[in-house]
């Protein structure tokens, strides 16, 4: 070949090569990125999944008393960077580059050939643990890289001694499989593999049989179940698992199976061959990744994600986000509704808005939490705040025993027992807030503060609280909303949360005789006008309920209601009183008002998503 | 090599400054004893426990602590933290010296001078206490429950084993275990299953088996024969002030399982419908079962619901019950009494008592009582505190106290130690040492039934496991028991399990 023509193709490969590292390695990371930044958002994915976590020595024992507990607790820790932003998201890239690396090398070791680059589409897959906020890639990162490392580590001593190669086969796949389960099968499986690639067929029995050995032991004889090594439980998750932890071997084997069809002369007339192939793959990263991420929106739970966000930004006390984001769901749940019924008392609007929302089935205030355990910390939140810490001590204990000893329900648990006058026990859950290295800072603040006998001085709800606490005795196996409410108030008739939740609730209930009671409690509690829902109710009461007697003390009920009242009753009129038949075009003129609450006990508002259109 | 000389010199001198900075002359003496956490002063302790690790705390830089017997220094502990660790070691050469006698603790804080302190005296008893104990270690449980597990704990040292977490049976719940005279190898629980019931898990000499009946509390007949329970009809509420959980005993009752006949049998002599009986526990001779009675009321009377002490004899082989005698009839104490424990030479009942009820550990103002049998004499024991004491039990030579005590944070429960002397006296209590001193400080699970054993639990997960799904020898009691009677206990924790797996 002339000189200058074998300068063109060198120079024409270094292009190609780049191309193809372009394509290959780097658009699958940034597609990785742009997922969890811009859709997944590494700020929600920390909000849901966020674990306990804490440096303190019984608490690590804990997890390396039970099978996969280090990874579980590598995730956990992982998993406390998504708080800060990029910097999660720079890490589980950092993870899976690394075991792309790791299995680059593998692959190298079966012998070297172009297809080995397909490792380096690794990082799409990952997005799948990124679709319904169920699951996390650590504890598959960290198993596929202690499988690749080991066996990194152990081809080297078996080309040495192979009985010291089986030797430490047998102690490090104990190890692995106690703490990383799935590196466990991808090291057993590259080691056999490499066995039979060299040709030593006989030493991939030994290590077939001696990880059956410890599958036995531990499944047959200590007694453990595969679901003691699950990882997780989503089926995005799994697959994800499969591919990234597999892909090494898979690779290995489609290559090793074409090569053997193409010696037998079998694909060879369709002239499709994997293990020489030319360098094309930059021209399929860019559809795959394309693929990929189609398929990932098509499967993303973007509901999940407005939930998320609505118990996120309640938590960040954005309550005009909160209402805002609820408007954007296709369904709710009951943390969800709990949430915007904060929003709504914070934002003065609880009383306006109160039946622009859905309602729960049973017209309570607050949904019962034995049908859902998992909006028990929300409760206790709320209850916090309304100044009912006894039943906030309940659902936080709840929650502390489901969710785990998470900063949310350490530091409120601390404030009930600070509240409680059980500062020993305050303290006793902020030092263990203290040992989480997240939350260290927050936590020394506050034991510095109690030290200094000014708890919290700098949180005006722990003000509020103490003010407002009930004081009022009962005992019961469960407490209802009426009864909740009340309680508050004789304790601290100023309690203006538990007012206008009391007043919610009865009007939930249709107990128009107990709200309209309450009408002179209004101007002490700084209501400048009555709010829109009293109005209609007093509406509804007046004239329905033939109380036409009845005046709202100082306050006027506003032109605009009254007007409105009186095209609602045209309406059934031109019914002849037909509630059936005027449903619909009730429902479409005032389908968020308490008169059709009233009569059909359901609200209609055909802007939130989740309201079909009649 | 020429360093050497240099590095041989300058050891002795580095060691002759480092003991200049820590024995300076003390300038200054407190009359106070120092602040410890944990109270290790003014205690007496077993010749065999494990080393009573502490916190100082006093602010200093640099810490001091001499452990002396017959003013003799055993070993000193020299630190820049207040953590004071000592190793087991010098700790096992600290009681060898101080058994049947006394030891003394120097402390001195070094805080721009170094400052001697009050020294804390504490006893070493000649009886030593049984080595291991047998704990429920859970979180504050309300209704859900997600994670517990028994453990065991050697007193000796600090190793501590997991004898059945729950997460390895879908987080079930493990109840009340009990031991046959302190030996290991003869044990009971209960266990909730969901779905799949709620057996009880019978271990007699280290072969375990399921017997298909839910019991409630048990207590072993100390010829391991018989098995004393009670059927409860317990269900949680709530206080909106004070205390925040509560029990209410709808309908309870007691009855025998006969492990040698393989019967479940009520007891025709105490069986009033108008009386809720509970807490069953044999005497150390087998011949009486001491138990709680009380009226039954509504729950909305729940604070008249007051307990009294009873007993009844029985003979094992006739299979005879004799008359019911009240010891300790609520009436006149004014309290309700729970968790009866018999001393091992059977002359005293250690017993709760609160103002109400039937479940101590709820109730703060509970404290330990005795009751000498023969003579009669009832007294509020010495280690009271102003929080919960429950959950009790004897050590098998009679001279330890070991129960749950919520005295340290009022949420908590953990288990303390107390000395029980010939003279009936209770010494002040302190809690079962950790191998870290803060470990009580960062702890936010709680030690419920605390039970000494002889030896170390030796029975594996997998067989209590296999017991659990039923897979070993599962034995079906024929149940005597009138029907009517609740067949079932449904304790607090009870009801949720189902609703969580399916979450």
């Amino acid at each position: 070949m002339p000189k200058q023509e074998k300068k063109q193709t060198a120079s024409f490969q270094t292009i190609w090569s780049l191309i193809d590292f372009l394509f290959l390695v780097i658009l699958p990371i940034v597609f990785l990125y742009c997922w969890v930044y811009f859709v997944a958002e590494p700020e929600l994915i920390y909000h849901k999944q966020i674990q306990p976590f804490f440096i303190d020595l019984p608490y690590i024992r804990e997890f390396l008393n039970r099978p996969n507990g280090v990874s579980e607790l590598f995730s956990a820790f992982m998993l406390k960077f998504y708080g800060y932003g990029v910097t999660g998201i720079l890490n589980e890239i950092i993870l899976i580059s690394a075991v792309s690396i790791a299995g680059w090398f593998v692959l190298n070791k079966f012998g070297k050939s172009n297809t080995n680059k397909l490792i380096f589409l690794a990082p799409a897959f990952t997005v799948f643990f990124h679709i319904d906020y169920n699951c996390l890639p650590f504890p598959a990162l960290a198993g596929a890289i202690s499988g690749l490392l080991c066996f990194m580590l152990l081809i080297h001593i078996y080309a040495l001694n192979r009985i010291i190669g089986f030797l430490l086969f047998a102690i490090s796949s104990s190890i692995i499989l106690w703490c990383f389960t799935v590196g466990f099968l991808l090291f057993f499986l590259l080691c056999s593999l490499y066995a039979i690639n060299r040709n030593r067929k006989p030493d991939a029995i030994v290590f077939v049989l001696i990880s059956g050995g410890w599958v036995y032991l531990f499944f047959f004889h200590y007694g453990f179940k595969l679901s003691d090594f699950e990882l997780n439980n989503s089926l995005f998750g799994r697959l994800a698992e499969i591919a990234i932890v597999f892909l090494t071997p898979i690779i290995i084997i489609i290559r090793k199976t074409s090569k053997i069809l193409y010696e037998k002369g079998i694909i060879r007339k369709v002239n499709f061959k994997i293990a020489d192939s030319p360098l094309f793959y930059g021209f399929v990263s860019a559809p795959l990744c394309l693929a990929i991420f189609s398929c990932g929106e098509k499967f993303f739970d973007w509901n999940k994600k407005y939930l998320i966000q609505v118990d996120y930004y309640a938590c960040k006390h954005q309550w005009q986000t909160v209402i805002d984001t609820f408007a954007k769901l296709k369904s709710y749940n009951n943390i969800a509704l709990v949430q915007l019924r904060r929003a709504l008392l914070y934002t003065d609007r609880l009383l306006d808005d109160y039946f622009y929302y859905p309602q729960l089935k049973e017209k309570y205030f607050f949904p019962d939490y034995n049908d859902d355990v998992t909006v028990c910390m929300t409760l206790a939140e709320f209850f916090y705040e309304l100044g009912h810490i006894n039943f906030s001590e309940h659902l936080c204990y709840e929650s502390l025993e489901y969710d785990g000893a998470k900063p949310r329900q350490l530091i409120l648990l601390s404030k009930i027992n600070l509240l409680k006058g059980k500062t020993n026990a305050a303290k006793i859950f902020l030092n263990r807030l203290s040992r989480d290295p997240f939350s260290r800072n927050v936590a020394m603040q506050a034991l510095l503060d109690i030290q200094n006998n000014s708890p919290f001085k700098n949180d005006d709800m722990f003000k509020f609280v103490k003010e407002y606490i009930n004081t009022v005795p009962y005992a019961g196996y469960e407490i209802r909303d009426e009864t909740f409410f009340n309680q508050l108030l004789v304790s601290n008739p100023k309690n203006r949360r538990a007012f206008e939740c009391l007043i919610a609730t009865y009007l939930a209930n249709k107990n128009l005789s107990e709200a309209m009671r309450l009408v002179n409690a209004f101007p002490g509690l700084g209501f400048k006008n009555l709010p829109r829902h009293y109005e209609e109710a007093v509406l509804v009461w007046q004239i329905i309920e033939k109380h036409q007697q009845f005046v709202p003390g100082k306050y006027r009920i506003s032109q605009a209601t009254t007007m409105q009242f009186n095209d609602f009753v045209r309406v059934i009129e031109r019914y002849n009183g037909n509630l059936a038949a005027a449903k619909s075009e009730l429902a479409e003129r005032f389908g968020t008002t308490y008169w059709y609450y009233y009569f059909y006990e359901e609200v209609f508002n055909p802007f939130l998503q989740f309201y079909k259109p009649l | 090599m020429k360093y050497i000389g240099s590095i041989k010199l300058a050891i002795p001198i580095l060691l002759a400054l480092f003991n200049t900075v820590y024995k300076a002359s003390p300038l200054n003496s407190l009359p106070a004893k120092p602040q410890i956490f944990p109270d290790y002063a003014d205690i007496t302790i077993p010749p065999n426990i494990a080393p009573l690790n502490f916190i100082i705390n006093e602010k200093g830089s640099k810490y001091r602590v001499e452990y002396l017997v017959k003013d003799r220094i055993i070993c000193e502990v020299k630190t820049s933290s207040p953590e004071i660790q000592i190793s087991e070691n010098k700790w096992k050469e600290l009681l060898h010296n101080a058994r049947g006698s006394e030891y003394v603790v120097k402390i001195s804080v070094f805080s721009n001078e170094w400052i001697n302190f009050c020294p804390i005296t504490n006893r070493v008893a000649n009886e030593e206490i049984d080595p291991w104990i047998v704990y429920r270690y859970l979180k504050p449980l309300y209704q859900f429950y997600y994670d517990m597990s028994i453990r065991q704990r050697n007193l000796e040292t600090f190793n501590e084993k997991i004898v059945l977490p729950s997460w390895r049976f879908e987080r079930g719940c493990l109840n009340c275990h009990t031991f046959l005279n302190h030996t290991p190898s003869a044990f009971a629980f209960h266990v909730r299953r969901g779905k799949e019931g709620n057996p009880m898990i019978l271990c007699i000499s280290n072969k375990v088996s399921t017997v298909d009946k839910t019991l409630g509390y048990i207590s072993f007949h100390p010829s391991g024969k018989a098995i004393a329970f009670s059927l409860n009809k317990l269900s949680l509420f709530f206080h909106a002030t004070g205390e925040t959980r509560d029990v209410y005993d709808e309908d309870s009752t007691l009855g025998i399982y006969r492990i040698d006949k393989n019967t479940i049998e009520s007891i025709p002599e105490i069986s009033n419908p108008e009386d809720n009986q509970t807490w069953p526990c044999w005497s150390a001779d087998g011949k009486y079962l001491f138990y709680c009675v009380a009226k039954k009321r509504p729950v909305k009377n729940y604070r008249d619901i007051k307990y009294s002490l009873a007993r009844i004899s029985y003979e094992l082989e006739a299979n005879k019950w004799g008359n019911p005698e009240i010891l300790v009839p609520a009436e006149k104490t004014g309290l309700s009494v729970h968790q009866p424990r018999i001393s091992p030479d059977s002359r005293f009942v250690l017993f709760a008592m609160s103002e109400y009820g039937n479940f101590p550990v709820y109730r703060l103002e509970s404290d330990l009582y005795l009751l000498n049998i023969q003579s009669g004499d009832l007294k509020r024991l010495e280690l009271i505190s102003d929080s919960s004491d429950s959950w009790h039990c004897w050590s098998s030579n009679g001279r330890w106290i070991l129960f749950s005590s919520k005295r340290m944070d009022g949420v908590f429960a953990r288990p303390h130690i107390s000395y029980f002397d010939t003279n009936a006296v209770s010494r002040k209590p302190f809690v079962v040492p950790q191998k870290d001193p803060k470990f009580y400080t960062l702890c936010i699970h709680t030690f419920n039934v605390p039970e000494f054993s002889k030896e170390q639990i030796n029975i594996t997960q997998k067989q209590l496991l296999e017991a659990i799904a039923g897979n070993t020898f599962v034995l079906k009691p024929y149940d005597k028991i009138n029907k009517s009677k609740p067949a079932e206990t449904s304790e607090h924790y009870g009801s949720k399990l189902e609703k969580r797996s399916e979450q």
